[in-house]
This record gives structure tokens, sequence and C-alpha cells, in this order.
């Protein structure tokens, strides 16, 4: 797996995780489904988006560095979360953004089971 | 030996525009080759509106936006019958008005509702329009009940759709099932997964360079080529070729703006489609109706209202999408990028738009509160959720552009017919100016934004152009 591909996967199980919660078994735990469903979307993106996409992604995985220590894509489900929070929160749009479209992928795969 | 990459005349897209010029021109005894991006699959390879469809039948498996403020999404078929394979099938006959206008402002010859009347007929005559043979769905009801109490006028109106004789169910009355058949028996082949990357011109007929699904590359001949791959791809692949300065350099669509209401009772069977009940405002230039509603896009359109995410998995039958739409101008524009297949479309919605779809958003919770909703929840950011009149004259008359989250099905006039060579890339009858042998024949064609659902216009103008083309018109 590719750095982009796993913090995909880290990105869609703490989303459709947080968007679980509480709720009865359709919506539950393992989220591969939503994972394969944003892996997909991802790789069909209009080509001149898809690269920038990936960087941002990868950017993300990186900048876990600085909110969390480490790699987003290696940190604990609920340090993951801390990290989406404060992106969605971000004052800057690009990452508000960022979390709006796979947070928007992930409802859709979560809710479609 | 039958050249199999060359015909007499090449359709490349097999949407309503291409099928019916295909089925059209074969059933006139000509050859006829469709060339059609998306693959082949029956009509009920998945279920309609799902994650399956996304993935079989969209464009970029559904994530296309157009770049501007606000940013408005969009989705367009990539599959053997085009749109009319993934919309709600709703038909409309382009409004008179709108028609008129065309001929006076553009010059467009011969467009008049009386010259397009066979042209509806007969179109309509293949596809079987229906309508509910029982009750409509209750959310449909509910908006019909909302707008007769707003003093709103509110129709059922036909789909393109067969009901079972059961009542239950029924058929989706699509081009793969209608005019491709017939363009089919008629002789007319049809290659899926093909791409048409560009086109150039050689001894007076045409040279399609295409790629398969597989990556390959192809190469076609034909005699005359008509491009019918919607709004979008149609004037990429003609500023790709250099065939046309004036295509893409419009773009019109319906930007479209949605509220999720929350009813006390159920009001979502999980199974219904799209209702098809259109409430219209005519005077100010908007339409509401009914949205798909599975608990996928409810959770998606309530993304603005994090707290109440919940509720879509709690009380999702008791919740519908219904929308606003209203008519954009053709300010949008498509550009071929060098390196990239994709084009990338721009359109920034004029600030009197975004004042009409504050209006219809208004205007809309009216209705659904009148309907009896006891919550609603825009998709706009910061907005919401209103339960009474109180919060609806709350709502500012200035909406922020970077709050709204747009989308649209509909988009149009990216190649204008008309005479007028500075303003319309076509003629009357969709041929590109300057160029022989070369016509377009899809929403790409008309002239301005018809404020309805388009797919009744493009098949009509499609049929009569390939009469004109035949010398039959």
């Amino acid at each position: 797996m590719t750095i982009a591909e796993k913090t995909v996967s880290a990105i869609a199980y703490t989303l459709a995780r947080e968007h679980a919660g509480g709720e009865g078994e359709r919506l539950q735990a393992p989220f591969n489904d939503v994972a394969r469903f944003l892996e997909y979307e991802l790789a069909h993106l209009p080509d001149y988006l898809r690269p920038i996409v990936k960087a941002l992604t990868v950017f993300f995985d990186v900048a876990g560095i600085i909110h969390l220590g480490g790699l987003f894509h290696r940190q604990e489900p609920n340090e993951r979360l801390r990290q989406v929070k404060a992106w969605r929160s971000s004052r800057l749009s690009p990452c508000r953004e960022f979390i709006r479209f796979y947070e928007a992928l992930s409802l859709f795969a979560l809710h479609s089971r | 030996m039958m050249d199999e990459n060359a015909a007499d005349i090449v359709v490349v897209g097999s949407g309503p525009g291409g099928a019916v010029a295909a089925a059209t021109l074969a059933e006139a005894g000509r050859d006829v080759l469709i060339l059609e991006d998306g693959p082949e699959l029956s009509a009920d390879s998945c279920a309609p509106f799902s994650i399956a469809e996304m993935r079989q039948k969209y464009r970029n498996a559904g994530l296309t936006v157009a770049a501007g403020s606000p940013r408005i999404q969009y989705v367009e078929g990539r599959v053997v019958g085009g749109g009319s394979e993934i919309n709600s099938g709703l038909y409309h006959r382009t409004p008179e008005k709108v028609l008129e206008s065309w001929g006076e402002e553009f010059g467009v010859r011969d467009c008049s509702p009386a010259h397009l009347r066979p042209h509806f007929e007969a179109c309509e005559q293949e596809l079987g329009l229906s309508r509910y043979p029982h009750d409509p769905p209750l959310a449909a009801r509910k908006l019909q009940a909302g707008a007769r109490a707003c003093g709103i006028e509110v129709r059922e109106i036909p789909r393109l759709f067969r009901c079972a004789d059961s009542g239950a169910g029924g058929q989706r009355r699509s081009m793969s099932r209608t005019f491709l058949a017939r363009a089919r028996n008629a002789g007319a082949r049809i290659s899926s997964g093909i791409r048409v990357l560009g086109l150039s011109q050689e001894a007076g007929g045409w040279n399609l360079a295409a790629q398969s699904a597989q990556g390959e590359k192809i190469a076609f001949k034909a005699a005359h080529v008509f491009l019918s791959c919607g709004a979008i791809q149609t004037p990429a692949i003609l500023r790709r070729s250099s065939l046309s300065a004036v295509a893409g350099t419009t773009l019109a669509l319906h930007p479209t703006i949605k509220i999720v209401a929350e009813f006390p009772e159920p009001v979502n069977p999980g199974s219904w489609g799209v209702p098809s009940f259109q409430a219209s405002d005519a005077g100010n230039g908007l339409l509401y109706g009914c949205s798909i509603s599975s608990p996928a896009h409810l959770s998606v359109s309530l993304l603005d209202h994090p707290e109440h995410l919940p509720a879509v998995a709690e009380r999702w039958k008791n919740m519908a999408v219904y929308y606003a739409m209203t008519e954009g101008p053709a300010i949008g524009r498509v550009r071929a990028l060098p390196g990239f297949h994709d084009p990338l479309v721009s359109y920034s919605l004029p600030s009197y738009c975004i004042e009409r779809l504050g209006q219809g958003l208004r205007s809309l919770a009216q209705i659904l509160l009148h309907a009896g909703a006891q919550n609603l929840y825009p998709t706009v950011a910061g907005l919401g959720p209103w339960q009474n009149r109180q919060d609806i004259e709350r709502i500012p008359a200035k909406l922020d552009p970077g709050a709204l989250r747009l989308m649209t099905i509909h988009l149009f006039s990216s190649c204008r017919m008309g005479e007028d060579v500075k303003r319309c890339a076509t003629g009357s009858f969709g041929e590109v100016h300057g160029q022989k042998n070369l016509r377009v024949c899809d929403a790409s064609l008309l002239c301005s934004a018809p404020g309805v659902n388009p797919q009744g216009s493009i098949m009509a103008l499609a049929r009569r152009n390939a009469l004109e083309f035949l010398g039959k018109l």
C-alpha cells in the first residue's frame, strides 16, 4: 500500500467510526467497504484533480507529525479523530474542504449499507 | 469486407441526443456507428441512485464539479444510453417562450413551438410517458399540499417510465430500451468503452482518434460525424481538436439547492426513486420538487448539520429531500487542458441568481412548513435548522456564496445553435460553423437554460436535426 492509500484508509476508518457511534449493527465496523469506496472515488477523480487531492492527502498524513507527533495513519483512533476535528474546524478553507470531501464520501458509503 | 472502424456516419455518444439521431439516421438506411465512452450494461445492472450505479454509470464515479464561486457539483452519465440511464426521467417539452426567445435572440431557424411539435410527438410516442397509476408517494403529496397552501402551482410531471400492470414498480424508458434498440434493429452498430479524444479532417471526411477502456489507441473513419457527448464532453472534443473557437466559451445550468424536511410521520418508503411532482413559481424563475431521499443521500445533505446526522439512522423514514432550482445564465466555460483528458469546467453564479436561490429557499421552506414538516435542514453552512415561520423570516436576504452547497444535473448551451457565428458554435441545425460534415446533437445546442428537465428538448432537437441532415425536414 502507498502512503496515500494508507492515509485514505485511516481517514475512512476515523470518519466512519465517528458517524457510526452508538448506532445499530448496520453501521458498525469493520469499515473496509468505506475505505475501498474512498479509494475508488479518489482513483476516478477528474485527471487534473487527482494528483492535487492525492498530494493533499499525503500532506494531511505528514501534518500528523505537527498535530500528533507522528504520521496520521500510524496513530491510535482517538488521536486520528483529534486531527480530523482540528482540520474540520480550521480557519483555512482548503483544510475544511479536504475533510468535507472525505466525510461526504464516508457518510454516503456508510449509509448505503 | 466492411471496415468495422469506419462508417458513413459516426455518432459520438449514446445519450438522448445521440440515440435519437442514430435511430433516425439508421432507419433512413444510413450506415451508422455509435461510439460510447462508457460500458454497455443492462438497465437492471444495479439499483438506481446507488453506490454501484455511481461506479458503473457516472463519469468520474460521480465526482465532477464546476469550479467557481460557489462550486457546483454536477453529474454526467457515462454508459450506453448516457444520462437517460441514470436520471429521474421527468419529461417536459421546451417551454414555448423559451423556443421563441431562441429564434429571436440567436436567429435559430425553424425552431418555433409549431416546428418542434411533430418531433416532440414522435419521441413521446416511442417513449411511452406515464403517470402514477395509484396514489403518488407521500413525500410528493406533501409538496403538493404545501405548494397549494402557498398558492403555488403544482402538478405531476410525466415520466419516461412504464409502470408494471400490477401497479408496483416498472421500467425506466431509457435510451437503451428505446431509441438505441431501434437504431440497432435498423442496422446501427454500437461500440462501447471507446473514448473519442479528437477529430481531424482528411479528404473531406473525418478521422477520429480514440482510446479503448484498456488504453489502446484506435482510429475510426467517417464521412459525417455527429457529436453527442453532452454539454461538457462535446465542446471539450471540439476545442481539443481546434475545430471551434466558440465551443465551450459558454455554459448554462440549473443551479439547485436542497432542504431536508423531517415530518412527524413516515413519508419515505425507501424505494420510491424520485417523486415526479414539481411546483412552479414561473414568475420568479423557480421550480421546486422532490429529490432522491435514500439514507445515503439524506446523510450527505445533512453534512452541514453534523449534530443532526444521527437522525438519519434513527428517523430516515420521516425525512425527504426537496429542491429549489433556477435558471443560470450561459456564463460558464469548458476548457480542454493540455495533457489531460478531463475538461475543466468553471461557472460563477451571478449575484442575482444567488438572490433568487435565497428566495427559492425561503419559498420551499414555507411550502414544507405548510406541508407539516417539523424540522428543515437547508444545504447551506451555518443556516438552520428551521422549525417555524419566524425562523424563515430570519434567513438573510443575501446568502454567502461560500456557504452554499449547490448541485445540478442539467447542463447545456456550450455549443449554442444559431446563425450568429460570434455567439453560436453551430448553425440552426447543429452544423459546426466553419466545418463540413460535422454536427453537434446534444444538450450543448440549447441556447439557454430551459427552466425544466431538458431531455425532451434534446430528443426533439436531435430528431429535427437528423431529419434536416437527411433532407427530410
